[in-house]
């Protein structure tokens, strides 16, 4: 049975921290989207996920809202990516692997790069919610939930989200569809 | 609707959120509109291609590399972590899970017990036997023992926890113990004094950082053991010369020349199988310099035992060992605890205990295996064990908890103990605690050995008789198979 972020935060700070693999496969995948799209690669997304999981484990007790785990966990996993970036100069790269990318018509289904680097260039609020969707297994009522916002919201959001990724994989970017 | 309107429904319209009159609405209005329909499909396209990405992610084997590094960095960071980090980790793990309480206790009466088991018993020896005639001679000494637990647990982060002692003993005065214990509300070190008042049959102990004191009380037989042996190291050397000892031969331990000893013999250290005892004499004083004691309790839990800087035929004096409770001091959660009885009957009530809360006798009275049983018992909780841990946590402060916990469970440490003294006084003790019923009165639950052609049994109904040899071998004969 699947329990909520809190009761599993709970049980890590509780000394069981074999419950931590329960959030690690929940947000494995948002991780890795997260990641990929900012880092351009799927090896640099593992590790950097890796990394993120494994601070989030022994920061957890720094965590003031068990229930917030989600967002936290994403503000970790910025951080190890820009580090990242930053140690690696990764943006030149990205750019270059985004260009190959777009060079090939078909992209394989577990290199999608260009969707993940179109999801990692979405304005939060969108991008949490696309994560969630479809990286984190949640319907639009789990979504509501956990941010706890209204249903429509939910919805409406995922609306512009797609909007925005439409025209992102289309090759224009999020400021040029704002205005 | 105009078409703007339409596409704003999309997305509901694709989650299924719609209600039946939107939907009819939407699908009606797509068959006619072109715009739309491309809109609706390049939408579906879009969210074919972001469920199989977050499919392929989910694949990747994230989870064993992540779970792998952290319990690689939690042993890393063990080892290098300080009193702080631990005592936060100790702090929470001490709050929420009764298994540490349990163990906890268990292991502070395995300390004692290892106290008390390391100095028993005289026989014939060598070297050791001048050893000990060398220090009955001493008046008077003081000297450090550090006690560090580590354990682990599956599903457990493991904790460690260092204890640090001095002990002043004095032939004609007593005993005093200052130690410096982790508090288990905050983690903080707190030092504390505790002294034998065999008069009035307590251990006192004041905690002057929190103005407290806790009186232990201690039954006739507890009292004669703490009054005899308590971690007096004479008691050491008795008991080495009693056990298998091997001559290490000599070296230099901080610049003083001296001679090792080492036994591995389980009666030395309480019937655990699994221990390793190191002691050093000067050669010059044939006083003792160090002595380390390591054990293995079971998988979960280990201690690590030192005894060092002794220094022989100090002063002391009468006041040192006459403890005065300021007036502002108050009586802490313990207070007028019991401490466990290592008698016979101590050992009836655990195993009445057993039957409350397990509802049959354990399998086993090692140590290791009674943690073992107490941890399943925590995870599947009897109703009596329920209500037990209910009342801990209802508790008002996280120490009253604590105190109730191991007031509760006093009977299970005296059971332990009993049987821990009956192995190392080498009393031949047999448990059948496999096969017996309870309520059986006829048949035998646990023996030892009092005399020559003489046992004493405790019954499967718990009631105890002394027997003969011959009767003993009907009894034991008579036991299902």
């Amino acid at each position: 049975m699947m329990e909520n972020d809190r009761y599993y935060v709970e049980r890590c700070l509780d000394g069981h921290p074999d419950d931590f693999r329960h959030l690690v496969r929940r947000y494995q995948p948002v991780l890795l989207a997260h990641l990929a799209g900012k880092l351009g690669s799927r090896d640099r997304a593992e590790e950097a996920a890796q990394e993120t999981l494994v601070r989030a484990y022994f920061k957890m007790d720094t965590l003031r809202k068990p229930e917030s785990f989600f967002a936290w966990l994403l503000g970790i996993a910025d951080l190890v990516a820009k580090e990242e970036q930053r140690k690696e100069s990764i943006r030149r790269q990205r750019e270059s692997v985004r260009a190959s990318v777009e060079e090939t018509t078909e992209p394989e289904l577990s290199q999608d790069f260009s969707l993940e680097a179109a999801v990692a260039a979405l304005p939060e609020a969108y991008r949490t919610v696309i994560l969630l969707r479809y990286y984190g297994g949640l319907s639009c009522a789990g979504i509501a939930k956990q941010l706890d916002v209204p249903l429509g919201t939910v919805t409406k959001t995922l609306s512009r989200a797609y909007a925005f990724l439409r025209d992102s994989l289309q090759g224009r970017t999020v400021s040029e569809v704002q205005q | 609707m105009n078409c703007a309107e339409y596409q704003g429904l999309l997305a509901a319209y694709l989650e299924g959120l719609l209600t039946d009159s939107q939907k009819q609405a939407v699908e009606e209005h797509v068959k006619q509109c072109e715009t739309c329909r491309m809109e609706l499909e390049g939408l579906q396209t879009l969210q074919q291609r972001l469920v199989g990405n977050g499919k392929a992610l989910a694949q990747s084997d994230l989870e064993e590399q992540v779970m792998n590094r952290i319990i690689r960095e939690q042993s890393a960071r063990l080892k290098s972590a300080g009193q702080a980090g631990m005592g936060l980790r100790l702090r929470r793990l001490i709050m929420k899970s009764g298994i540490v309480k349990l163990a906890v206790a268990a292991a502070v009466i395995l300390a004692a017990a290892g106290g008390i088991f390391l100095w028993t018993s005289t026989k014939s020896g060598v070297a050791l036997a001048d050893v000990l005639a060398k220090m009955e001679q001493v008046q008077a000494f003081i000297y450090h023992m550090d006690n560090h637990m580590k354990m682990t647990g599956p599903g457990a982060a493991p904790a460690e926890v260092d204890v640090k002692m001095t002990w002043l003993i004095a032939d004609g005065y007593g005993m005093r113990m200052d130690a410096s214990v982790p508090d288990p509300a905050t983690g903080q070190m707190v030092e504390e004094q505790t002294y034998l008042l065999p008069e009035q049959k307590v251990m006192l102990t004041l905690t002057p950082a929190k103005k407290q004191y806790e009186r232990m009380m201690l039954d006739d037989v507890a009292l004669q053991k703490q009054k005899d042996e308590s971690s007096d190291p004479r008691r050491l050397i008795r008991e080495m010369l009693a056990a298998p000892c091997k001559d290490l031969g000599k070296t230099v331990l901080d610049g003083v020349e001296v001679q090792g000893f080492r036994t591995a013999d389980p009666a030395f250290t309480g019937g655990l199988r699994n221990s390793d005892t190191t002691l050093w004499v000067d050669v010059k004083t044939w006083l003792p310099v160090r002595m380390d004691v390591k054990l293995k309790v079971n998988e979960q839990m280990e201690m690590r035992i030192s005894q060092y800087g002794y220094q022989w035929d100090v002063p002391l004096s009468a006041a040192q060992f006459h403890p005065v409770i300021p007036p502002d001091f108050t009586a802490g959660v313990a207070d007028g605890m019991k401490i466990p009885a290592m008698t016979e009957q101590g050992a009836i009530e655990g195993l009445q205990f057993c039957i409350e809360f397990l509802g049959k006798y354990p399998e086993s009275l090692d140590p290791g295996e009674m943690m073992k049983m107490f941890q399943s018992l925590q995870a599947n909780p009897t109703p009596a064990m329920k209500k037990l841990m209910q009342e801990a946590a209802q508790s008002k402060s996280v120490e009253e908890g604590t105190a109730r916990t191991m007031k509760a469970i006093t009977p299970l440490q005296s059971l332990m103990m009993f049987h821990m003294s009956l192995v190392a006084q080498k009393k031949e003790p047999v448990y059948y605690g496999k096969i017996a019923q309870p309520g059986d009165i006829a048949q035998i639950l646990l023996r030892w050995k009092t005399g020559e052609n003489e046992y004493r049994v405790i019954f499967a109904d718990l009631h105890a008789a002394t027997v003969d040899a011959d009767t003993l071998a009907k009894l034991e004969a008579g036991l299902p198979k």
